[in-house]
């Protein structure tokens, strides 16, 4: 029972981690099993498993499904490669491919990009809504870090024409990934916001040569404003490297953060 | 670093060639290390670098020409491999812990065999250069709980178990992701500062910099160019050695 006055801690969103975050040799290494059940003792509510790091898909699937209905994890599985070819055609193979694994990973939820989409690709999409039609897999569309499927223009005409499709995908929101290809993060989420069911919470730094992925709070990007112009119901994903002597401390002083950032009792740091 | 300049050279490698079938690896290599050196070798894929380390503990044997490690002939053959072995620690690009053992019997192992240590003794070594390299609170872990970097610190740890006069290191980094490559750069940091004799096979530019007394670049199987970090990379005087740089200062991980 709450004192007269004062008011409920707001939810927290589930706080999930993109297990690439632990770095593509470690997670090659150990797999990403090992690292579900380090994100679980971490105290993450559920994990995105990564396509591009699964060195026995038929193997590892269906024993992170396992571990992560034992654990009660929600299940995000990422496809690296992107719906449309660089020739603007609909990939109906990646697609299948994609949709393949995340059923084999019991994942309501497969990301992916829009790779080679281009204007012309529009006429592709109504084959892509009756693909989807009775779809128990929700397809959700992220900006990645290319100027084809990761700058504004681009999305916000891919999200017109499936509107004018009548198809209506999610999206998930990339704090980072906007600073790879030169665009504002805050004008992205402004235009896209409305769209956006998934958040990878990623800071982002400017080194002498390439931008590097960060914790937020070492972010050279306005990521507190950036937050407020999302929605935050979303599940948001940790996507910015794991490392530590102890890492299951690192890993839950994060996840932890992000939690207390949430519901508005942030007083932790959000750098370990 | 300051040693005679008549001072015998602790590794010393003389006319070395060496064959795969008909393929010639290393050509007309003459080479002198003296004791608390710290050089880099770098060059392309395939230039031979990794082989011409491997041939001072004699993991390679080589078909012509002198290798003396620390007074000794390896290139006599027989037991003078063991104890050129017992002197010279090798780090490896994919660490090679073995995975059946603890972090602290994959450090006891060697000192107890080779060097006839007792076991509570070799525990005591293992465990100050666990501490050394920042994680004795791993020893009784096995390497598949610990991180690409902490296995490669236990690996120099394990060498250091051995209290070798020269460290070895081929490509130590290179299997590691970008974030935990400082860690183990660290450690090395530490040991050359210490005055170590290393020879390091890397494409860690930034380490020749800061701690090599001299590069040394290699390209088909010669060594092509050699001189101290500053002169090396600032007026580089063979075009091999240019484009090598060019190329591997404009990579975002140089």
């Amino acid at each position: 029972m709450l004192e007269p006055g004062t008011t409920a801690p707001a939810a927290s969103p589930p706080i999930m981690i993109s297990l690439s975050s632990f770095g593509a040799a470690e997670v090659r290494r150990h797999g990403q099993l090992w690292f579900t059940r380090l994100a679980h003792r971490a105290g993450a509510d559920g994990v995105e498993v990564r396509g591009e790091l699964l060195s026995a898909p038929d193997a590892e699937l269906p024993a992170i499904a396992d571990a992560a209905r034992e654990l009660g994890l929600q299940l995000v599985y990422s496809s690296p490669v992107g719906l449309w070819r660089d020739d603007g055609a609909l990939d109906g193979t990646a697609l299948d491919d994609a949709l393949l694994r995340a059923r084999s990973l019991g994942a309501p939820r497969l990301k992916m990009s829009i790779g080679g989409y281009r204007p012309g690709s529009a006429a592709t999409l109504p084959t892509l809504a009756r693909r989807l039609q009775g779809e128990a897999i929700e397809v959700v569309i992220e900006n990645d870090q290319t100027v084809l499927a990761g700058t504004l223009p681009p999305l916000q005409r891919f999200f017109a024409d499936c509107a004018d499709a009548g198809l209506e995908l999610g999206m998930t929101f990339d704090m980072g990934n906007w600073h790879w290809v030169g665009e504002c993060p805050l004008q992205a989420a402004r235009s896209l916001s409305a769209r956006v069911c998934y958040v990878h919470c990623k800071g982002a730094q400017r080194q002498t040569r390439q931008w590097v992925a960060v914790p937020l709070v070492e972010s050279a990007a306005p990521w507190r404003s950036l937050l407020r112009l999302l929605p935050c119901d979303q599940p948001w994903a940790i996507e910015f490297p794991l490392v530590g002597d102890d890492l299951l401390a690192v890993t839950r002083h994060h996840i932890d953060s992000l939690r207390a950032l949430a519901t508005g009792s942030a007083a932790l740091p959000l750098a370990a | 670093m300051t040693t005679s300049a008549a001072a015998e050279p602790i590794i010393r490698m003389e006319g070395v060639n060496k064959w795969y079938g008909q393929f010639q690896v290393l050509t007309d290599i003459n080479l002198a290390v003296q004791a608390g050196e710290r050089i880099v070798v770098c060059g392309p894929s395939g230039s031979g670098k990794s082989t011409l380390i491997r041939c001072i503990n004699r993991l390679e044997t080589v078909q012509k020409g002198r290798i003396v490690v620390d007074g000794i002939d390896l290139t006599a053959g027989g037991r003078n491999v063991d104890a050129v072995r017992a002197e010279v620690g090798m780090v490896f690009q994919q660490f090679n812990l073995f995975p059946h053992l603890t972090i602290l019997q994959n450090c006891t192992l060697a000192p107890m065999r080779s060097r006839g240590m007792k076991q509570d003794e070799a525990e005591a070594v293992a465990m100050k250069y666990l501490t050394r390299v920042r994680i004795p609170e791993q020893a009784n872990k096995y390497p598949s709980q610990l991180s690409g970097g902490q296995q490669q610190r236990v690996a120099i740890a394990r060498s250091l178990c051995m209290n070798p006069k020269v460290m070895l290191f081929d490509e130590p980094t290179s299997a590691l992701d970008p974030e935990m490559v400082k860690e183990v750069l660290d450690t090395m940091i530490s040991l050359a500062d210490e005055g170590m004799t290393m020879l390091c096979v890397t494409h860690e530019m930034g380490f020749a910099r800061s701690v090599a007394d001299r590069v040394i670049f290699m390209a088909s199987g010669r060594i092509v160019e050699e001189a101290p970090p500053r002169e090396f990379f600032g007026n580089p005087q063979h075009e091999l050695t240019r484009n090598f740089l060019g190329q591997i200062l404009s990579s975002p991980h140089a």
